[in-house]
């Protein structure tokens, strides 16, 4: 079949079916520096291959602002403050900054395993999640297990896998891993990081993705959330980055909260100022690695304290695999 | 609107050879050409300002690595990189998608990013509106007549543009479209429920070899 006047129908039907949607246009700048990355990335292909996302993020900002600053300097300016005092002050609520201090001491006495490049975290999860329509309202679905086993390779080609609702979902991005960094983070990326809270505050925002509207405080939070519940962290680190949190404005504690299976404990919480979607880790008293975490979204009521959960988790397991989609301790062959 | 405003048929062969040489300057042309049509088509899947600029970068580059298999003719680059967008958005949106139903690390983003409007109160409502049918048709199709919907409908290629550049033939694009215009009217058809059971978690698109340009 190849009617024009039939293709014309089909379309135009269409059009009014899934009107096309209309994203905001690439900024100049955006447009300029995603250029000098690709062209850079394929000038350099020749050699190790690298990510187009490595080139030097912030030199190449900077060169791109440079090129088109009379253009569009000012939202810039103002939306990525970088100037920061040395030592930052503790800017969490005081329960919650003295909750923090008591999880880095704790941490600090803690134990976890060595990650080898070769090897995968593992984490075993129940998992209550969002079941509901794109674009709907929230519709809880029955706790189930959830596992992730995350790569600990520089480049891999996928950055790990989830098993989940009976099948295996390979973890990548657009066709290949990212290298380790605040959204992959790795044992090694991790054992890396600064020891000195405030360098880890000041690192992770610095890595926050350019033109990211979070702010860097909920971006530090997240990132820092990612680790310490998904992963595993050499204790020095856990209790650097439980320190770190107490530098985040508008970190408060929970005093009693439930993880996905009922565990009680109490909660670190933060709530994003530009979704208004809240984050709450949950811990049991005396130690360090979270039970799980819980998310709400805002409402149903306009209150500024109704939140709607929207999704929970609970930690079950956490180890090191030495294959991936094998959990720690079974055999491979035993699943064949 | 057309795919090829950019190329007439002599900057197109020129592009091809070039291109093929391996020569950068004509990728960085074919990038200023392109780069806000390929952004707009990301955008518009991906509905995530940061995701779909990793798209169109890893689009463009997508391109360079496959340029050995561009012919030589005058036809526009323009479909060709389309085809290349729509797959790499909706592989990335895949991967966002399933973490926003496993409550994942960045579950919440997809939920409240919506593509800008404007900000006067008729664009908000027209937004409002057209966000809603575009999300039914994101969160309803599956991953291929969305990616035939984003080319024909949101992207100006006809059915056979379309169908070379996905490396199908035309009957198969206009299936496809088909199948999402029936879908479509099932939803937006009042005397139905007002939605349907919530869309599961897709299985990946089969691993298909897909996109070189075929001759």
């Amino acid at each position: 079949m190849n009617d024009p006047v039939l293709d014309d129908q089909l379309l135009s039907e269409l059009r009014t079916l899934a009107l096309r949607p209309d994203p905001a246009p690439l900024a100049p700048v955006d447009r300029a520096r995603l250029e000098a990355a690709v062209v850079e990335a394929v000038v350099g292909a020749a050699g190790p291959r690298r990510s187009w996302r490595d080139v030097a993020p912030a030199a190449l900002v900077a060169a791109c602002l440079l090129a088109v600053l009379g253009l569009v300097a000012v939202p810039f300016v103002t939306s990525r403050p970088d100037t920061r005092p040395a030592a930052l002050p503790v800017r969490a609520e005081p329960a919650a900054a003295r909750a923090l201090q008591g999880l880095a001491t704790v941490a600090l006495a803690s134990t976890t395993p060595r990650v080898g490049a070769d090897d995968f975290v593992y984490v075993r999860s129940t998992v209550i999640s969002n079941e509901g329509a794109y674009g709907e309202g929230v519709e809880l679905g029955a706790p189930h297990e959830r596992e992730i086993w995350l790569s600990q390779q520089e480049r891999p080609a996928a950055s790990g896998l989830i098993r989940e609702f009976g099948q295996d979902w390979p973890l990548s991005g657009a066709g290949r891993a990212s290298a380790p960094g605040p959204d992959r983070p790795t044992y090694a990326w991790i054992d890396d990081l600064p020891t000195d809270p405030d360098r880890i505050v000041a690192e992770l925002e610095s890595r926050q993705p350019f033109g990211s509207e979070q702010s860097p405080e909920q971006y530090a939070f997240d990132r820092i959330g990612d680790i310490v519940t998904e992963n595993l962290v050499p204790p020095e680190l856990a209790s650097a980055l439980f320190e770190a949190v107490t530098r985040l404005d508008g970190v408060r504690l929970i005093d009693d909260v439930q993880d996905a299976i009922g565990r009680r404990g109490f909660g670190i919480a933060r709530t994003d100022e530009r979704f208004g979607t809240t984050t709450v880790w949950v811990f049991e008293p005396g130690s360090a690695v979270p039970l799980g975490v819980r998310w709400y979204l805002p409402g149903p009521s306009s209150d500024p304290q109704a939140m709607t959960l929207f999704g929970a988790t609970a930690i079950q397991e956490r180890g090191v695999a030495s294959e991936l989609g094998v959990a720690p301790g079974e055999s491979a062959d035993a699943l064949t | 609107m057309r795919s090829d405003q950019h190329d007439e048929p002599g900057r197109a062969r020129e592009w091809r050879e070039r291109l093929r040489a391996g020569d950068v300057e004509a990728f960085t042309e074919l990038f200023r050409a392109y780069a806000d049509q390929v952004h707009r088509l990301a955008a518009s899947l991906c509905a995530d300002a940061a995701l779909a600029e990793d798209v169109t970068g890893e689009t463009f580059l997508t391109a360079w690595r496959r340029r050995d298999t561009l012919h030589t003719g005058d036809e526009s680059l323009g479909p060709w990189l389309m085809g290349i967008a729509a797959r790499q958005s909706l592989n990335a949106t895949r991967g966002r998608r399933r973490q926003l139903s496993f409550v994942s690390r960045h579950g919440h983003r997809l939920l409240a990013d919506t593509p800008d409007i404007a900000d006067d109160v008729t664009a908000r409502l027209d937004g409002a509106a057209r966000l809603d049918r575009t999300q039914r048709a994101v969160a309803h199709l599956r991953p291929r007549e969305l990616e035939v919907l984003a080319l024909c409908v949101w992207s100006g290629l006809t059915p056979q543009e379309a169908a070379r550049a996905l490396g199908v033939s035309a009957g198969t694009v206009r299936s496809r479209l088909f199948r999402a215009r029936a879908r479509l009217r099932e939803l937006t058809d009042p005397a139905e429920p007002a939605h349907g059971p919530p869309p599961r978690p897709r299985p990946v698109l089969n691993a298909r070899p897909a996109l070189e340009e075929p001759r």
